[in-house]
Order: structure tokens, then sequence, then C-alpha cells
């Protein structure tokens, strides 16, 4: 009968390597943890959540999503871009009407000014200007 | 030593008497003595060689588990101090770049782009400034860029599916940021000097001054109404607002 012997592993051996595994994951969710509270929990968009909004008129929404993707070294895409213009077209179309229904015409001729300079960067959402001006003159 | 029997002189290895033949006795327990060390001493060398051998197979391992008990303890202490340096960490930043967009955070305010100045200001972390000069600044500028959200959900209800609750609850939010603007001095009162220097007040008056006609044009506000925010309860602003709206 051939003699079997089993490699028996030592148990001092078996708690160094359970213990090993134990700080590795100990330190690599520390640094993961350190690392995402560094960099903060500043939400990250993409052109369909300003799209979604820029087309279903949701321009309060448009300009919501506008505000909090705004970072010194963020970068958008053209499409992106003409979004956000439409949003920063309808803050200036808001103020424009309510500056002009109160009398303050000079005001509200400044701020009609830098809606004609959004106007310019709608691009392909350029028929939505008008959209913006009816729902904030009427409703 | 001497023969008991015949006084012959005997050696400590001598079993019987030379002379005699009697039998040595003091031999006999020598014999035995000397058995019993020589056990023993096998015994302790043993165990030496025993003792050696293991440290000598598990030296190491004993080494690296010391260290891994070490490291452990550093690990939960890290864990456990995360929160605290990541969050140093973006208050340092914050620190070290406030000086570089200074400007660009005075021009939005400068060109009235208030919407702006909050999405930068935020964007990096400015908040977490303990000394910031904007501070204020940036509440009255956040509780406006609310208003002009609101201007459209309020306007066009029917396109944000508005039930009755929703609408209750933008007009309980609109009427905490109407308040927040005409009050600032009293919620910044124990730092008012330092969260807002006299340079920044030309836009809180502006953000003001926006705001009452955002309030009087589009959520139904009198300029009487707008002028009592600052002695009004937040929920009684919200009920005439729900009201004005509704009709």
């Amino acid at each position: 009968m051939k003699n079997v012997t089993t490699a028996k592993q030592s148990p001092l051996k078996v708690v160094v390597i359970i213990l090993a595994v134990i700080v590795v994951v100990l330190y690599g969710t520390a640094i993961l943890s350190i690392n995402e509270t560094a960099r903060g929990l500043n939400a990250e968009y993409d052109a369909r959540d300003y799209l979604y909004s820029a087309e279903h008129g949701r321009y309060g929404n448009l300009y919501d999503t506008t505000l909090r993707d705004m970072g010194k070294k963020t970068t958008y895409s053209a499409e992106v871009e003409e979004c956000r213009a439409l949003a920063f077209y309808y803050e200036q179309a808001v103020l424009e009407h309510a500056y002009r229904v109160t009398g303050k015409t000079d005001k509200a001729d400044a701020f009609a000014a830098r809606m004609k300079e959004y106007e310019s960067e709608l691009g392909s959402l350029a028929k939505k200007a008008a959209d913006v001006r009816a729902v904030v003159n009427e409703g | 030593m001497k023969c008991p029997n015949c006084g012959g002189q005997l050696g400590i290895e001598d079993e019987t008497c030379p002379y005699c033949g009697t039998p040595n006795a003091m031999a006999v327990q020598h014999q035995s003595d000397m058995a019993k060390y020589r056990a023993e001493y096998a015994r302790t060398q043993h165990e030496v060689l025993e003792n050696t051998s293991f440290m000598k197979r598990h030296g190491s391992w004993l080494v690296i588990l010391v260290v891994l008990l070490v490291a452990l303890v550093g690990g939960i202490v890290l864990q456990a101090v995360s929160w605290d340096i990541g969050y140093s960490i973006r208050e340092n930043n914050a620190k070290r770049d406030m000086a570089a967009d200074k400007q660009v955070l005075d021009g939005y305010l400068e060109q009235g782009d208030y919407g702006k100045f909050v999405g930068y200001y935020d964007a990096n972390d400015y908040y977490l400034m303990s000394d910031d000069p904007y501070r204020v600044v940036r509440a009255a500028a956040n509780s406006y860029t609310n208003l002009i959200e609101c201007v459209s959900s309020i306007k066009d209800p029917d396109n944000y599916s508005f039930s009755p609750d929703s609408i209750s609850y933008t007009c309980g939010y609109l009427a905490e940021d109407l308040n927040r603007i005409y009050t600032l001095e009293e919620q910044y009162s124990r730092n008012i000097g330092e969260y807002l220097p006299d340079s920044m007040r030309v836009y809180i008056d502006d953000i003001r001054e926006r705001a009452g006609f955002i309030a009087t044009t589009y959520f139904g506000l009198t300029q009487e109404d707008v002028e009592s925010i600052p002695d009004m309860s937040t929920r009684k602003l919200a009920e005439i607002i729900e009201e004005r709206v509704s009709s």
C-alpha cells in the first residue's frame, strides 16, 4: 500500500496569511475612503441629463444641472455647451421679464442684451428660445 | 575509601573489594546516581535542541506576525481618521486654489452672474474654508438660483407633473429662500464682519432687488409682502405664495 502523506500547513502560517489579507483590505479601503473624501461628491452629468431637461422644456432643472456641473477643469461637448447657453438664456429671460414689468427698463434692456449673447450660442437649440420666453412671459 | 571488612583500598568504580571480595555499597550508589544524571542530561539536551529548532523553523514567521499585528492596529487607526484626512486635503486644496480663483469669483459677481458664482464656488469646495469672505454672498446667491429654478415649474406646472403636494413643497422652499435672502445679517450676526465685508454688500443689495422683482412678477407677492418678509414667518410666507400661485 502506498504511503500517502498530507502536507499540513502550520497554524502560524495560516494566521499570518489571514492577517496579511485583513491588513491589505483595511489599508486599501482606508486609502480609497481618503481619496473619495478628498475628491468630494461633486455631481457629474452627461449630455443626456442636459438634453432631457432641454427637450422637455424643464428649464429650471436645466439651470440647476448647469450650475451643479461647473468646475474649473470641466470641458463640455458642443451639445452640452448649447444646453448650458439655453440655461443661462432662461435665467436672463426670467430677469428681463421681471424688470420689464416692474418698469426698470434700463436693467431689462441689459438683460435682453445678454439674452442675445446666449441666443447666439444656442446652435441646434435656437428654436427653444421662443419657448423659454413663452414660459417666462406668459406661463 | 577503605573496605569495611578487610581495610583494603577501594576505588569508586570497584563493585567488590579486590582483596576480600566484599560488595562495595558506595560504588553501587555511585553508578545509580550517574545513570540518573546521564538521563537528566540527555532530557535537557533534547529539550534545548527541540526549542532551538522551533525558533529556527518559525522565527521569521513570528517576526512577520508581529509586524502584521502592528500594521493591523495602524490600519484600524487609519480607517478611523480617513474621513478627517480626506476632508483636510479638500480644505487645503480649497485654500490653495482660492488665491488663484478669487478673480474668477469676483468676475462672476461683477457681471451679476450669481448662478455661475455659486456653481463655481461649490464645485471648488470654497464653503469648506473657515475664513471665507464670500460666505454670505454665496448663501444669498444660492437662494437666488433656487428662485430662478422655480420660476419654470411655477409658471409651467403641467410640464413638471406637479401634484398639489409638490406645489406646497415648492412654495415652502421658495419661502425659505426668500426669507434667507432678506435676513442674512440676522443669520450671520456672530461673524457678519468676517463673512460679509463691506465690499460684498453691493451684491447682496442687487440679489435682494432681483429676488423682490422675481417674487412680485412670478410668485404673486406684492411690494408690501416683499418688504415684510424679514418680519414674516416662512410658513406664513409659504401660505401666501401657494395661495397666489394657485389662483
